[in-house]
């Protein structure tokens, strides 16, 4: 799995030109990437999207606005489930014991695998002559966290996956995706502006 | 109608296919609850069922994989109602057919149990036991713990069965490619487990085809000496259309499934995607091959949920640390509940080489099986090293058994009739292996043909308990020369005596040289000529130069370090101690640059110049570090300089704790928790940190905490400050129900934090302080407090 050292950097909220952290980021990584197994589900739906959200051929439906107006050219999706594992989590708490900087750079490098595994997945994935979107995960813009329950459900993420959601709708093990990809044949991609779509603003991770 | 123990291990038998598959054929729709079809489907279910039994299987097993009341929280048809109609459907089914049997099928609950996810372990026992009950009361004859993925709810499940059943117990479990658990665990650390636990029959099932279980299949056989079962899908799985199809024809199946079963497997049936068609043809090809059966296997093993540690392939090192005799510092935190300190005290010494550790939390003014119970889980939840109960305690000791993770070592039985009586029963129940100490109640004997009496008596008295000998340690005790010069040849005898005849033997070494000067040398020499006898386990400080010198040095020269590899990594290949260069430096620059090294020493320095310890936290350490929290407030500075230096003050003030004790080191009483139903601490965890550099005593409940132990603490210390964090919309609640209760019931102060909050948020939940930072946190604390 590829390592994106300048995402880990972001997400530890580093200056980027910090030598220091750097060095923390990589002392992190290599203490992280043994514990990672990492794991994905994907399954393909026909869908119709109306004003107020989308519902799948099985009959699921999945109600945001935001949702709606991302995949409002799709016919198709792909709905998508990825972890890293419990031993991932189990090494953040062990590192965060010893010392608060290796525990937030844990944190770091945890988020950015998890992103380049899910991309790697998506990159993977054959989708003939339809392009993949980006990806829309329960909690962005209007979408409740709530509906994570559809698409565990869908997807059998704790068989599958031993992907696991608790009652507060979080995702155990915590380095861990679900998320909905929009297919279409309009000529965008991954590559699209990967936050514009999110009502939250302010966020300090915006990508700007 | 046979009995199903009667046949297994001595004769092949065969489980059903996939009923799930089936279900879906029969027209079962994606995301419906299979177990209603019992009610509104009853014939179909038993026609699936009576396919298999014509086929040839002797065991079916019952739909109600998903019938757990985590699993179906609301459902329609009560857990009981399901389990009945379920079982009779499959009994229906075999219609009196001779060794035709029904299993009470078990899936796993959908939930990771705490501390990984938020599914306490007890409510795992208590929904598995109310399935195991059922299941009997309705006339299943066996029960199938299957698709397991997480070896702590297996113990779960495995509990609840055995406390609410006598049915024999099967367990399956599905691994991946590389032979990992979901959750990580090895085949070995699972089966370890299992055996231990007393069920019956172990093996897998989903996730693989037959091809690949066939790779895993020597490690389980060499795991454990229980009949196997194997379950495999028909093949991996292919997306094809939107549907999961599995491709392994029933022919190609039978063949694969023929090797395996001649390899040593004693049941042999299928999961996903297998049909009544694949099972005739496992029958056909199989049918007059012999069941694999029973195997001998004498290893001593511990496990925990990820790995295994096999103390028969060759000595290992047993870290003796936690344990508060002698500790002041580990005293100090068993009174206040300071688990963090704990499982540093865990790491460090696994970090030097441990391979197994000791857990004894015992002394005065601290009630141990509560607090045994709380430790047990927080060293689990960071690390996989199997761990050693290690107390006299027997309600302590049968909380820790429980609550544990994976197949523990217990230390310690003794030949007293009340240690026998208590210790043992305890010990097959929970499945531990065993420390027997060679004494009794005429106290130790002198020689070792006397404590070799004991140890033989103890064995005898487990194996009637059903304790198999590989799980007895014997202990043959370690006293002091100091006393008598022939104790160290004694305790070596012992060794001696009992590796030959093939058991295993462990010691707290170090008490050998107690009242003598100069520990190390003897304490070390002893080892050597200990492990020289056959010592399988040394209870030793790992961080003792002298003694992991003895070890890694016997383990070279006895052969059990091909090509001296591990001695030539630990001494040749180890990057030479540079002799760290500390440049004299401030404790307060050693701070702001978040240098740790630099800061012990400055710290420690200022203690030997005679500087209170209360003078170096307010005149060098708080200015430091309000000095970077200004700079990462207005952005000069960024969050992993704040964290380092937050890192080398608490490298600072762990000095003057060592020195002068925490109690004179600590200021005001701050609580800290992150609310009920949220698990996610990492930013609770930084501000803990920060607070505690400032000098407070931060109380950490911890996360996904019940409002009532927040109250209960504020209650408890008269905290003037509380502070909360919650990360998610979801758990915003609870924290507003957190706060209305700490309202009702004191009158501190509240500052809360988290990543969807905002001021007007804050407000809008009643909390009295909003803080966007960890620096924040601090700052508005400070202010309650009028710093």
């Amino acid at each position: 799995m590829n390592f994106n050292h300048k995402e880990a950097m972001r997400y530890l909220r580093a200056n980027p030109e910090d030598k220091t952290a750097d060095i923390l980021v990589d002392t992190v990584y290599l203490k992280m990437r043994n514990e990672v197994q990492a794991r994905n589900v994907v399954k393909r739906y026909k869908c119709k999207v109306d004003s107020a959200g989308v519902t799948l051929d099985c009959g699921v439906r999945f109600t945001s606005e935001n949702l709606a107006k991302h995949l409002q050219d799709c016919e198709e999706l792909i709905l998508m489930a990825a972890t890293l594992g419990t031993k991932v989590d189990t090494a953040i708490r062990r590192l965060a014991l010893l010392s608060v900087a290796e525990g937030a750079a844990a944190q770091a490098v945890g988020a950015a695998l998890i992103e380049s595994y899910c991309d790697e997945v998506q990159a993977k994935l054959d989708t003939g002559v339809l392009k993949q979107k980006s990806r829309f995960s329960p909690g962005y813009g209007d979408w409740k966290l709530e509906e994570q329950r559809l698409l565990f459900s869908l997807l059998n993420c704790e068989k599958n996956i031993g992907l696991t959601l608790t009652d507060g709708y979080m995702m155990a093990p915590s380095k861990s995706v679900t998320a909905v990809i929009g297919l279409t044949k309009k000529d965008q991609c991954i590559s699209e502006h990967k936050c514009a779509n999110c009502a939250n603003i302010d966020c300090e991770f915006r990508d700007k | 109608m046979s009995n199903i123990r009667e046949l297994l291990g001595k004769q092949l038998l065969f489980f059903d296919g996939a009923t799930g598959t089936q279900l879906q054929a029969r027209g079962l729709k994606p995301g419906e609850i299979p177990e209603f079809w019992n009610f509104t489907h009853p014939d179909i279910v038993g026609a699936v069922h009576k396919a298999y039994y014509d086929a040839g299987s002797n065991i079916v097993k019952s739909n109600t994989f998903g019938a757990n009341r985590v699993k179906l929280n609301n459902p329609v048809f009560s857990i009981k109602e399901i389990i009945k109609a379920a079982v009779d459907i499959a009994k229906k089914a075999a219609d009196g057919r001779e060794n035709k049997f029904v299993a009470l099928n078990m899936g796993p609950t959908g939930k990771l149990l705490a501390p990984y996810g938020d599914l306490p372990f007890e409510e795992a026992v208590g929904a598995f036991g109310e399935m195991a009950r059922y299941g009997e009361e309705a006339g299943a004859d066996l029960i199938l713990i299957e698709t397991m993925s997480d070896i702590y709810e297996i113990k779960a499940a495995i509990i609840g069965c055995k406390e609410n059943s006598s049915l024999p117990i099967f367990v399956t479990m599905t691994f991946d490619e590389s032979g990992k658990l979901l959750t990580g665990g090895t085949v070995a650390a699972a089966v370890a487990m299992c055996e231990a636990l007393g069920v019956e029959a172990v093996g897998f099932n989903c996730g693989l085809g037959p091809e690949q279980v066939q790779k895993l299949l020597p490690e389980m056989l060499a795991g454990c000496n229980l009949p196997i079962i194997t379950n495999p899908n028909a093949g991996l799985p292919v997306e094809r259309d939107g549907k999961t199809c599995y491709d392994v024809e029933p022919d190609e199946y039978a063949e694969m499934m023929y090797e395996m079963v001649q390899q040593g497997v004693s049941i042999a049936g299928g999961c996903c995607g297998t049909t009544p068609a694949h099972i005739i043809k496992l029958i056909e090809k199989c049918k007059n091959l012999p069941a694999g059966g029973y195997r001998n296997n004498n290893n001593t093993v511990v496990s925990s949920y990820g790995r295994a540690v096999n103390i028969s392939e060759g000595p290992v090192v047993i870290g003796e640390r936690i344990n508060p005799t002698g500790k002041k510092r580990l005293k100090e935190a068993l009174q206040t509940s300071d688990l963090d300190y704990i499982c540093r005290l865990g790491l460090e010494q696994i970090n030097a080489g441990s391979h197994i550790l000791d857990v004894n939390v015992g002394t005065n003014g601290v009630n141990e099986p509560e607090m045994i119970a709380k430790v047990i889980p927080a060293l689990q939840a960071i690390t996989d090293t199997p761990l050693q109960i290690d107390t006299s305690n027997y309600i302590a000791m049968e909380k820790a058994l429980r609550c544990y993770n994976g197949k523990p070592m217990l230390n310690s039985v003794n030949g007293k009739e009340e240690s026998l009586n208590e210790v043992l029963p305890l010990a097959k129940k929970y499945g531990a292996v065993v420390v027997a100490l060679c004494l009794d109640d005429k106290g130790i004997p002198d020689t070792a043909e006397g404590r070799i009496a004991i140890a033989d008596r103890i064995i005898a008295r487990a194996e009637k308990y059903g304790i198999p000998s590989r799980d007895i340690v014997v202990d043959p005790l370690a006293l002091t020369i100091s006393t008598d010069a022939k104790n160290a040849a004694t305790a070596c005898e012992v060794i001696r005596a009992m590796k030959a005849r093939g058991m295993n033997t462990v010691m707290g070494v170090s008490n050998i040289s107690f009242g003598l000067p100069g520990r190390d040398a003897v304490n070390s020499t002893f080892f050597s000529m200990a492990l020289a006898a056959g010592l399988s386990c040394g209870i030793i400080n790992p961080q003792s130069k002298a003694m992991m010198d003895a070890y890694y040095g016997y383990r070279a020269l006895a052969g059990y370090d091909e090509g001296c590899k591990e001695y030539v990594a630990r001494y040749a290949d180890a990057p030479k101690a540079q002799a760290t260069i500390v440049s004299e430096i401030s404790l307060y620059d050693a701070i702001v640059k978040g240098l740790l090294d630099a800061s012990k020493k400055a710290a420690a320095e200022e203690l030997a110049k005679g500087a209170a310890p209360l003078d170096i936290i307010n005149q060098k350490m708080i200015p430091a570090l309000d000095f970077v929290g200004q700079g990462f407030e207005n952005k000069t500075m960024f969050l992993p300089q704040l964290l380092m230096s937050a890192d080398a003050a608490k490298a600072a003030f762990d000095v003057i704790r060592e020195s002068v004790g925490a109690g004179e080191a600590q200021g005001e009483t701050v609580i800290i928790a992150t609310v009920h139903g949220d698990i996610h601490d990492i930013g609770k965890n930084i501000v803990k940190v920060l607070m505690e550099n400032y000098g407070y005593r931060v109380i950490d409940l911890g996360k996904d905490v019940p409002v009532e132990t927040v109250v209960n603490a504020a209650k408890e210390t008269g905290a003037k400050a509380v502070g909360l964090s919650a990360l998610m919309t979801t758990t915003v609640a609870a924290m507003e129900e957190t706060i209305k209760a700490l309202r009702a019931n004191s009158d501190c102060k509240i500052v809360v934090g988290g990543a969807v909050l905002t001021e007007d948020y804050a407000q809008a939940i009643g909390a009295d302080y909003y803080a966007p930072n960890a620096v924040s946190a601090v700052n508005q604390v400070n202010e309650i407090f009028g710093k």
